[in-house]
């Protein structure tokens, strides 16, 4: 090597290690500010997609108008249609090129190796019904309407194609269709902790022939379809729970050899039907004073849609209206570990230095985080948006009744 | 040089006993102690409330606490609200919370008070009243347990602190020796008790020994208002 080879070779070597300690930098310090000045780009779970557009129907009028505490006209949010779903959204939020990532899902190791300060805010819980679509040659003598979770693992993966081995009265050789969800998604990845993986399966077994569907609303319009005759199907709670959906079927799940349980919000809050995930939005790093426009949509989304609030004995959310189910108010921290089920057995992880998932308990640690929350914010720290109950950008009084009426009616049997 | 030496050991001489006199009066801190008072909780009619208070001595910079409290639903319901005391709101706002309690028969699954604040309360004082209805009578005492205690300070750190807990005499007023009815061998009890205080000591039974008891009414010393409740359940029986 002559002497002109070895300088440009040494140049090159300190160009590539700037380089990729640049990199390194700037996904370790990447902060949360906007991409584009005054908009907040959402994308990812199509299970969170329906909560994100309704409430986005009216936030920019809110938080434009002073009398609801924030005054920031002129400031947007941009929800990314169609959402590709969790996994994606995540990898955006780390590539950088979206300001929050919507998931219905944890992040996995990767996403939080490569953002160390990632923050995930919980808004709802959801779960993952099993649809069969019910037109054509179902008759309700031949309609499939109860199956174990060990039934539905051995359809999805193709050990069972016949439709007859399940009910007598259906015609051997009726072939079984099978639609799922794209692996990364939030709904896939609910749908592989509690119908794949008890039984020694992942996504990756799923048989070849399956439809793949991009999101929740594309397995919608193909099982909803007259003409999808013997599908099945799994999609978010939120999609079937609301209003029955035409020549759609929810199936009941008998789990570890227990009764048939509908799945029904009713019964994923009294734990009969096992699958649940939270909803969340997720962000680069912490939230400061000045991503006052991530705040207020967290806070936002999290609120009562009703101004009587809290004076009202009960009020709606927008996770409410869209069918899933909203977590209390004072649910702001978790007493235990992230159960390993909806962690999906270790693909998945929960950020560093995170606490304020949810655990479906109210109690004392609650207490501590708002009351905690509520000093700093009155010591000119920021203001956390999990405890700004009504979406004000302010601790108030008010947020202090709220947290006390969710706290006594989490706790009243 | 010598002189200098001997300079500072004169100084240190003089010095030694004032220090040593400074650090003679630092005194060794003494731990909290979360209680319920009074420790004793004096019979009462059945229908009758008995008043219990949450009370923390040698608090330093409390911020927060909550308690759990397991009695025995035969003789106690708590039928009304918990009370905050004024410790801690002495300071700041607070958030008093109740985790509701009327399907839980003999339990209070969580009490718990904050500040809302950055500076916690210091010193003694109560925490919190609570009020039971007596339900029915036996023939001794029903623990009144403290479980589940925590306490934080203005830093958000653990207080370490160790718990009292009440026994609720709960025989009919007046059946000193809990055998279920109040008749003679009572009132000699009680006259034998008669016009002492706890510094009165002795064995409690003995002639004009203290004998906690025959304190009826719970206000620590033995006189007539104990032998008019005595008086007035003469007789009854279980």
């Amino acid at each position: 090597m002559n002497k002109s080879n070895h300088r440009a070779s040494t140049i090159t070597t300190i160009l590539a290690i700037v380089m990729i300690a640049a990199t390194a930098s700037l996904l370790i310090s990447r902060t949360n500010a906007l991409l584009t000045p005054n908009t907040l780009k959402i994308d990812g779970s199509s299970t969170v997609f329906p909560v994100s557009e309704d409430a986005n129907s009216n936030f920019s009028n809110w938080v434009a108008d002073p009398a609801n505490g924030w005054a920031l006209a002129g400031q947007t949010v941009n929800i990314v249609n169609p959402p590709p779903g969790s996994g994606t959204g995540l990898n955006e939020l780390v590539a950088g090129t979206i300001d929050m990532a919507a998931a219905s899902k944890f992040p996995t190791a990767g996403n939080v190796a490569a953002l160390p300060n990632m923050r995930i805010y919980p808004f709802a819980v959801d779960s993952v019904a099993i649809i069969v679509n019910s037109a054509g040659g179902q008759t309700p003598g031949n309609l499939i309407t109860q199956l174990t979770a060990k039934n539905v693992s051995d359809i999805m993966v193709g050990a069972v194609t016949d439709w007859n081995a399940f009910n007598a009265s259906i015609p051997a050789g009726t072939t079984i269709h099978v639609a799922v969800r794209v692996s990364t998604s939030g709904t896939a990845d609910c749908f592989q902790n509690f119908f794949l993986k008890p039984f020694g399966r992942t996504t990756a077994n799923i048989t070849p022939n399956a439809t793949v569907e991009t999101d929740n609303q594309d397995i919608m319009n193909l099982m909803t379809n007259p003409s999808s005759t013997w599908y099945i199907a799994y999609v978010g709670l939120g999609f079937t729970d609301v209003v029955p959906k035409p020549n759609v079927q929810p199936v009941s799940i008998s789990f570890n050899g227990g009764p048939f349980v509908a799945p029904l919000k009713t019964n994923v809050k009294n734990s009969s039907y096992f699958p649940y995930r939270y909803l969340f939005y997720d962000t680069a790093g912490p939230l400061n004073a000045t991503d006052t426009l991530m705040r207020a949509w967290i806070s936002y989304v999290r609120s009562p849609i009703t101004s009587a609030w809290p004076n009202a004995t009960s009020s709606t959310t927008w996770v409410d209206k869209e069918g899933y189910i909203r977590l209390p108010f004072a649910d702001l921290t978790n007493s235990t570990n992230v159960p390993s089920i909806i962690l999906g057995g270790g693909s998945d992880a929960c950020p560093q230095n995170q606490h304020n998932y949810p655990d479906q308990v109210v109690n004392y640690d609650d207490v501590l985080y708002f009351s905690k929350a509520y000093v700093a914010a009155h010591n000119g720290g920021v203001v956390d948006p999990l405890c700004d109950f009504n979406a004000d950008g302010q601790l108030t009084s008010i947020d202090v009744r709220g947290f006390a009426q969710s706290y006594i009616a989490a706790n009243t049997a | 040089m010598n002189k200098r030496l001997f300079a500072v050991a004169i100084v240190l001489c003089i010095m030694l006993p004032v220090l040593a006199g400074a650090l003679g009066n630092v005194k060794a801190v003494s731990p909290a102690v979360l209680s319920l008072q009074p420790v004793v909780v004096p019979p009462a009619d059945i229908g009758k409330t008995v008043v219990v208070k949450l009370h923390v001595d040698n608090a330093s910079n409390l911020w927060s606490w909550k308690v759990q409290m397991t009695w025995d639903p035969t003789y106690l319901r708590v039928t009304s609200d918990p009370v905050e005391g004024s410790f801690l709101n002495s300071v700041n706002g607070t958030l008093f919370l109740v985790a509701p309690y009327t399907s839980t028969p003999g339990a209070l699954n969580e009490v718990s008070d904050t500040s809302l604040g950055s500076i916690g309360a210091t010193g003694n004082g109560d925490l919190a009243t609570f009020n039971f209805t007596v339900l029915a009578h036996g023939y001794n005492t029903t623990a009144i347990n403290l479980t589940g205690a925590a306490m934080v300070d203005a830093s958000y750190n653990p207080i370490t602190f160790s718990v009292v807990g009440a026994n609720f005499t709960n025989t009919i007023p007046g059946d000193i020796n809990g055998d279920g009815k109040v008749s003679l061998i009572d009132l000699v009890f009680l006259a034998n008790a008669y016009g002492t205080t706890p510094a009165s000591g002795g064995i409690p039974g003995a002639p004009h020994a203290w004998n906690p008891a025959c304190d009826l009414n719970g206000n620590g010393k033995i006189d007539l208002a104990d032998l008019v409740a005595l008086a007035l359940h003469y007789q009854r029986h279980l």
